[in-house]
């Protein structure tokens, strides 16, 4: 198996493989400075000496964050939140697509019910009647508010549903030649079947509960009740604010918080991150190749 | 070390900002009552039912039974509680309902970066608290769609001497931004102007290395910044320092230019008035030119940092703590941005002096109307007149024994006194400190520091600084003996401001169209400084200016001005 590669062929490989560790680096590199901050001493990183190394290396930020009640109480929100976000939308999101999925003639009003879901897309009440609406529902203010509104996420059933309709055909007539309902074949069939548009969404779905911080902010009354993304966007955010009131001295003092917050956004970031590598197993293709002989 | 060092200076902040009323109230004698002259309006349907007989308001005095207040309130996300206290339910509340018989319920609590935005959406869905802390373009939005109760009344009856005392000690001028046709519709909460007039500050430990005078003039300015960026005053062999720090920002607490144009007699952003006294918007007067050409000059030399467009503040700390920085325009408290500044470097020496004029007439800083904060009162709420008494019982001067410092004001870097609804503030609070805390050092005698302010407090960590703790040497930059204060102080004196003319709340127009405009503003400078735009795309930007929107704001300062 020594197989001559071409000079061009070489040469390919090498710039490729630069490239791409190149891409990688980029979206690497911020992760690691991060990290190296949150472990610096405030006076290293206030200064702007950290790189890609911790300068004076400490656990002082850490401790400093495991201390702290807000942060361990959004911690619980999100934890809550994103579980429970996760089912209800992944149910709804099977739920819709499977009968979106038929041909016209099985299930009539097929298009006028997917034109009603894209809709939703193209158009949005904008954020005063998504607010008002709801507060008129009694939404507000609880957990609901950030789950219910959002439940059904109309870009991933439709990611779904051209995975099901790219599923043949054939496997499911014979399962209702063999008398099985719809349920059956959409719990027993479809669904293993649909692993990797099912891990696609999945990641869609967790990392969307986790990151979102606008409708924590808008639809709770107390921060308390924000989740973590919401908190931690405004711990952020508040260090760069200049505006200036007589009585915000202190604010300032923030400024030099920089590595808190860097341990905070690690952290924050972290059991995300981690979720990846468990779902890269069901991102392989060809699941039902040999499946129909014919 | 990072720990203490934070809540030292959190602590002292907060301790010098705690409102703690009884200041050494010298007031123009009189205190008349913010609606005197003005024509008392009608009673409208909503006064209160079972207010005290005619003269018996009490200005503390206790609902029997108590009433229930509904609230919004923004809050820092850096602040802290103990002992389970909460937002809704702390010293301060309980003291409202024990005292006043004043039960407050929050609807809403957001952090202060979100407050405009919820409100807005509260506004909206039309739902409104009774007491709401609110910014000015909100107050005139809400007073215009008649949403706002009169407080004229209210706070003629009922509030307390300190009270109407602190409201008149800026002449009124507040107040006056509140009243609408002779109403006032809400209690503003002004912590003074004096504060925002930018400083020339310079390390004085590099003047001396390099054998430089003191700033006097601009030229001196100009000499040291072209020193500081050529002559290597750190002493390391590399050209890494600039000559003038400036942020991307342009106008700024720290890396200002404000000041540089105030050399020149320009006061951006603010209104002034020209030589046949109609108000003007600073930022398009000619003198900016002159100013401009300046600064292109400096960063063609290389005094002003290359990157100072994509630098922002917070980049430019970073800056100043490694050393880089050796002279920017900024305000009083700009040292407290550093705190670890002195503690890496200790022969750092960084001083405040006057602003430095281009030719014989003094250069005047210029201060802006620094109201950022107005408690309005629902429209048909029942007791409009409790807004007032919360005021009354914050700035009321307490016996420390019945209102112990660790329960309602601070404890450690616990700032208690943020819990409170409605604050009030002393308008020269810091000119007040800086004299008392000044007259302690020269006569050595502390007894003559009002406890109820945050003078004790201040004397103590200027003095901690002097004994030898590097914690308190923000402090002492502003409050000590060559403190920023200092220089505020004599510029007060000295009648040596130069205030916008425009004293209210921003009107529709203006908030509608000062984003684009300040956005216009902002670019064009930055251009012109860096090389970009020849210095003659200034009188285009005059032009655009105008036609984006700039003379319907004129024309309104104008109409505000003939209704005075």
């Amino acid at each position: 198996m020594n197989i001559q590669l071409s000079w061009s062929r070489r040469l390919f490989i090498v710039i490729n493989y630069a490239f791409l560790i190149g891409l990688a680096a980029t979206c690497l590199f911020p992760l690691i400075h991060v990290l190296a901050i949150s472990f610096s001493s405030s006076t290293a990183a206030t200064s702007g000496m950290v790189k890609l190394w911790p300068v004076d290396f400490t656990f002082a930020s850490y401790e400093f964050i495991l201390h702290k009640k807000e942060f361990i109480r959004s911690f619980e929100v999100t934890l809550l939140r994103t579980p429970l976000g996760f089912a209800v939308n992944m149910l709804l999101t099977v739920l819709c697509a499977y009968p979106l999925s038929k041909e016209q003639r099985e299930f009539r009003l097929r298009t006028t019910y997917a034109w009603y879901f894209i809709l939703t897309i193209l158009f949005s009440g904008g954020l005063i009647p998504w607010y008002m609406t709801v507060k008129t529902t009694g939404l507000l203010n609880t957990i609901w508010a950030l789950i219910i509104p959002g439940a059904v996420p109309v870009f991933n059933v439709i990611l779904m549903l051209n995975f099901f309709r790219g599923l043949p055909k054939d496997i499911e007539e014979s399962a209702f030649l063999d008398g099985a309902g719809h349920w059956t074949v959409l719990w027993r069939m479809y669904v293993p079947l649909s692993l990797p548009v099912i891990a696609t969404v999945s990641l869609f779905t967790l990392v969307g509960h986790w990151n979102a911080w606008f409708d924590g902010l808008v639809l709770m009354n107390f921060p308390e009740k924000y989740p973590l993304s919401t908190y931690l966007q405004l711990m952020v955010a508040n260090s760069s604010s200049l505006n200036f009131s007589g009585q915000s001295l202190f604010e300032l003092i923030a400024v030099s918080q920089r590595t808190a917050r860097a341990a905070q956004i690690f952290l924050g970031a972290l059991p995300i991150l981690l979720v990846y590598p468990f779902l890269q197993k069901y991102f392989v293709k060809g699941i039902v190749l040999g499946s129909v002989k014919s | 070390m990072f720990k203490k060092k934070m809540i030292t200076l959190i602590a002292a902040a907060a301790c010098l900002l705690a409102v703690t009323a009884g200041c050494s109230g010298k007031n123009e004698g009189s205190s008349p009552s913010p609606s005197a002259g003005a024509s008392q309006p009608s009673k409208s349907s909503a006064q209160p039912s079972n207010s005290p007989a005619e003269g018996k308001a009490d200005p503390l005095g206790k609902y029997d039974p108590p009433i229930e207040v509904t609230a919004v309130r923004q809050v820092n996300s850096a602040l802290k509680f103990e002992n389970g206290e909460t937002i809704q339910d702390n010293a301060w509340t309980q003291h409202y309902a024990n005292d006043l018989g004043i039960k407050l319920k929050y609807l809403w609590v957001v952090d202060n970066t979100q407050f405009e935005q919820k409100l807005n959406l509260m506004l909206a869905s039309g739902e409104l608290a009774d007491i709401m802390p609110v910014p000015g373009v909100q107050m005139r939005q809400m007073n215009d769609a008649g949403q706002l109760e009169d407080l004229t009344e209210a706070l003629d009856k009922y509030g307390s001497e300190t009270t109407k005392a602190f409201m008149m000690k800026d002449g009124g001028t507040a107040l006056n931004s509140a009243t609408f046709k002779g109403k006032l519709v809400g209690l503003p909460l002004n912590p003074g102007s004096t504060d925002s007039a930018p400083l020339l500050w310079v390390r004085k430990d590099w003047l001396k290395k390099l054998n430089l005078p003191e700033p006097q003039t601009m030229e001196d300015v100009f000499k040291i910044a072209e020193a500081f960026a050529t002559q290597d005053p750190d002493g390391n062999n590399k050209k890494d320092t600039y000559g003038l720090a400036v942020a991307k920002e342009l106008y700024s607490d720290y890396g200002d230019l404000t000041g540089i144009f105030n050399g020149f007699h320009a006061y951006p952003t603010i209104w002034v008035k020209d030589a046949s006294g109609n108000l003007v918007y600073g930022s398009i007067q000619p003198e900016m030119k002159q100013a401009l050409a300046k600064l292109q000059e400096l960063y063609k030399k290389g005094v002003i940092d290359r990157e100072f467009g994509v630098k922002n503040h917070d980049a430019l700390i970073q800056d100043f703590n490694a050393g880089k920085v050796g002279m920017y325009y900024g305000l009083h408290y700009s040292p407290l941005l550093f705190p670890d500044a002195k503690k890496k470097d200790p022969n750092l020496d960084l001083q405040a002096y006057r602003l430095p004029s281009i030719d014989g007439q003094p250069a005047k800083p210029q201060t802006k109307f620094n109201v950022a904060e107005y408690y309005v009162v629902r429209k048909g709420m029942t007791h409009p007149e409790a807004v007032v008494k919360l005021m009354n019982t914050y700035l009321e001067p307490r016996s420390r024994e019945a209102f112990p410092v660790e329960k309602y004001a601070i404890k450690g870097d616990i700032e208690k006194w943020q819990y409170a609804l409605v604050k009030g503030s002393n308008p020269t609070q810091n000119l007040d400190v800086y004299a008392k805390v000044t007259e302690a050092f020269k006569t050595n005698d502390t007894s003559k520091l009002d406890e109820h302010t945050p003078e004790p407090n201040t004397y103590k960590i200027v003095k901690s600084y002097y004994d030898g703790d590097v914690n308190g040497w923000g402090y002492a930059m502003i409050f000590g003996e060559r403190g920023a204060q200092g220089i505020l102080y004599d510029y007060n004196k000295n009648n040596g401001y130069q205030p916008t003319e425009f004293i209210s709340a921003p009107s529709s127009i203006m908030a509608e169209k000062q984003a684009t405009l300040s956005k216009l503003e902002l670019e064009t400078f930055t251009k012109i400084i860096m090389g970009e735009s020849s210095v003659d795309t200034f009188d285009d930007f005059v032009a655009n200016w105008k036609k984006l929107g700039g003379d319907e704001v004129t024309k309104e300062v104008a109409d505000w001005k003939a209704s005075k």
